[in-house]
């Protein structure tokens, strides 16, 4: 990136000198580049609509997602029910919607802090060295060797009845409103799960950008001009190291909703009555013989929506890191 | 290469003891108390026991002992091949690993087979017709598969082959290696790795191509296959085998869903089962086991990784 910073200060000198050549800079040049991939923006436009569900579906949805209908069970698309019922008479549109909401809570605060974490410790590696990089790159190794959905759902189930109990007993104690309804504990409990499986590829990475930015020329050439290093780190150790992160995080965003509905799928992500993708593929897998469109409803979103943003990361890759995607 | 071998066997011995002492943390703060159990189990009996019979049991099963003496005798205990018992029915958990082995070993097997078999192929096949239509397909049709989950992959595959195509009957428990069962599952949870393999293969070839020596081979004559498969393939490949040991914890994980799904008995139902009935000793026996076998798999692949590119540095 350091050639295109180069390439792109050359042609604005050519423009000023000449006064007829446009100049593009790095990000509307990638965005140039992200728009030409078609596959990318059905990315980007599914990656928006599942914001949008997330945030407004649960008022859209005709339903609440635990309502049963018991007369009309497992019946296929009408116009009551756009999407049908399942085997307990739930609007399936309902619940899909507000299993929108259950995904994108904890794609963001999952990736929220496992970004947070793998950057602070990343971070640290990278600018204190010697013992403390020791310490966190073997804390990286030995995360990353564990077989890592398998601990997730291992630490999912361990901690759900703990942060339960102590979510009761904080009730009981302060008799605060927060602590009377432990709806959110499911979703804690996948969050803290799926960050302490995800941050050390972020801690990785952000290391591994720091120390190789930090030999670049043009980071030598500020520190010779007098820069201060607050400043070479916001102008030009983040702006470049920006490219491969937010590749990182969409793949990751991806990564949390598959996760989050693999371990709803096994009974230790979000509990049912509330709605995950999720635990709707599991509540009706036994009918796909009967009643195929039960499994396939929640099974096609997920698909959808990981499809979406994968291929939305591999525009972005492509996008924001021209060098590497060249072969 | 003694001291590359050294190191590496030295390295894997505190990640391996990391991951003990993680999963024994987890049973040690988790939820269960195996006496609670046992007096919750012979309370149904209508036989309850006093606080000096639940100290008593205490003690005999050492749990009165300070957080390093029981971490002890329970890594004693694994050495000597003990992973606890079952919550459920007291049953040792180690018989049933091992006879759960063979079938996630065959299920493993049948991917890496398929993987290698289609996988290479493809990526080959990409990376000769870079950038035609051909390519695309096979890269974006990678990634589309890569992308879904296969909790989802197999009752859509079921529905395409049972209802659809009525290729085959529903399948139901393991009916060994020579069925369509066992045939469609390998395929399925080998899927997500197969189109990690190909993008590996295709980026390594393509780099592989740039290289001097494979002008050389063309100029003096050799024929296209020959340039491929002894000047590109062998080079380009190297890279595929150290991504194995991550394969296992993706196979793995699928055959979670998969043996599930197809009733297979193998260590991925075992651990869903020991996690729909709470069952920790049998899921934290499972993983580690598991956790076990992934290191063991990415110390061979590291051993075995300067023996085919000796460029690589043993220190």
């Amino acid at each position: 990136m350091a050639q295109n910073e180069s390439t792109a200060e050359l042609a604005r000198d050519l423009s000023q000198e000449t006064n007829t050549l446009k100049t593009r800079g790095l990000w509307s040049d990638a965005f140039r580049r992200l728009v030409r991939n078609r596959l990318s923006i059905i990315g980007l436009v599914i990656f928006v609509l599942l914001f949008v569900t997330a945030i407004f579906g649960p008022f859209m949805a005709p339903y609440p997602y635990m309502l049963q209908d018991l007369e009309r069970v497992a019946e296929g698309p009408s116009r009551d029910y756009l999407l049908g019922t399942d085997a307990i008479g739930r609007d399936m549109l309902s619940r899909l919607l507000w299993g929108a909401r259950t995904a994108g809570i904890v794609a963001i605060i999952s990736t929220v802090f496992s970004l947070l974490l793998g950057m602070i410790l990343g971070g640290i590696a990278a600018y204190i060295g010697s013992w403390a990089d020791w310490l966190i790159s073997r804390a990286i190794d030995v995360t990353m060797s564990i077989p890592q959905l398998l601990f997730a759902s291992l630490i999912a189930a361990t901690f759900r009845k703990p942060v339960a109990d102590f979510v009761d007993m904080m009730y009981a104690q302060t008799g605060m409103e927060f602590f009377s309804t432990p709806t959110y504990v499911d979703l804690v409990v996948v969050f803290g799960a799926l960050a302490l499986i995800q941050w050390p590829g972020y801690a990785r990475m952000i290391r591994g950008q720091i120390l190789s930015l930090r030999e670049k020329e043009f980071v030598e050439a500020a520190r010779a001009v007098g820069v201060s290093q607050f400043i070479v780190l916001l102008r030009h150790l983040i702006p470049n190291a920006l490219g491969p992160l937010i590749v990182m995080v969409t793949f990751g965003f991806g990564g949390a909703i598959v996760a989050e509905s693999g371990l709803s799928y096994l009974g230790v992500g979000v509990q049912p009555p509330q709605a995950s993708w999720g635990n709707m593929i599991f509540e009706n897998q036994d009918s796909w013989r009967y009643r195929p469109w039960l499994v396939a409803m929640p099974g096609f979103t997920i698909a959808i929506v990981s499809v979406g943003i994968n291929f939305l990361g591999d525009g972005l890759n492509d996008a924001l890191n021209p060098r590497q995607a060249e072969s | 290469m003694t001291r590359y071998i050294s190191m590496r066997v030295l390295i894997i011995i505190p990640t391996l003891f990391l991951t003990l002492m993680i999963v024994f943390l987890l049973g040690y703060l988790g939820p269960i108390d195996p006496v609670d159990i046992k007096r919750a189990q012979w309370a149904q009996q209508g036989v309850f026991m006093s606080e000096e019979q639940l100290a008593e049991e205490r003690r005999s099963l050492g749990l009165d002992k300070p957080f390093f003496v029981q971490f002890g005798a329970y890594l004693g205990n694994l050495l000597q091949g003990k992973f606890g018992y079952s919550y459920i029915d007291s049953a040792p958990i180690w018989p049933r690993i091992k006879k759960a082995l063979p079938v996630s070993g065959a299920l493993a097997l049948g991917a890496m087979l398929i993987m290698v078999f289609i996988g290479i192929p493809l990526g080959i096949i990409a990376a000769r017709f870079h950038n035609t239509r051909l390519d695309y397909a096979i890269v974006g049709g990678s990634l589309f598969v890569w992308s879904i989950p296969t909790y989802v992959l197999v009752p859509v595959t079921l529905m395409t082959f049972v209802l659809w195509l009525d290729l085959m009957n529903v399948p139901r428990g393991w009916k060994g290696v020579w069925h369509a069962s066992f045939v469609l599952g390998a395929a399925i949870i080998s899927l997500r790795t197969l189109a990690n393999v190909i993008r590996q293969t295709r980026g390594g070839i393509l780099e592989v191509l740039q290289n001097d020596y494979v002008r050389t081979a063309r100029a003096k004559g050799l024929t296209e296959f020959l340039v491929m498969a002894r000047h590109v393939a062998r080079n380009a490949l190297i890279p595929v085998v150290t991504s194995l040991g991550l394969m296992v914890d993706d196979f793995m994980w699928q055959s979670v869903f998969l043996e599930v799904a197809f009733n297979f008995p193998g260590l991925g139902r075992l651990f869903q089962q020991g996690l729909t009935s709470r069952d920790f000793d049998m899921i934290y026996g499972v993983a580690l086991f598991t956790a076990g076998m992934t290191m063991l798999l990415n110390l061979i692949v590291d051993l075995v990784y300067p023996l085919l590119d000796p460029r690589v540095a043993y220190d």
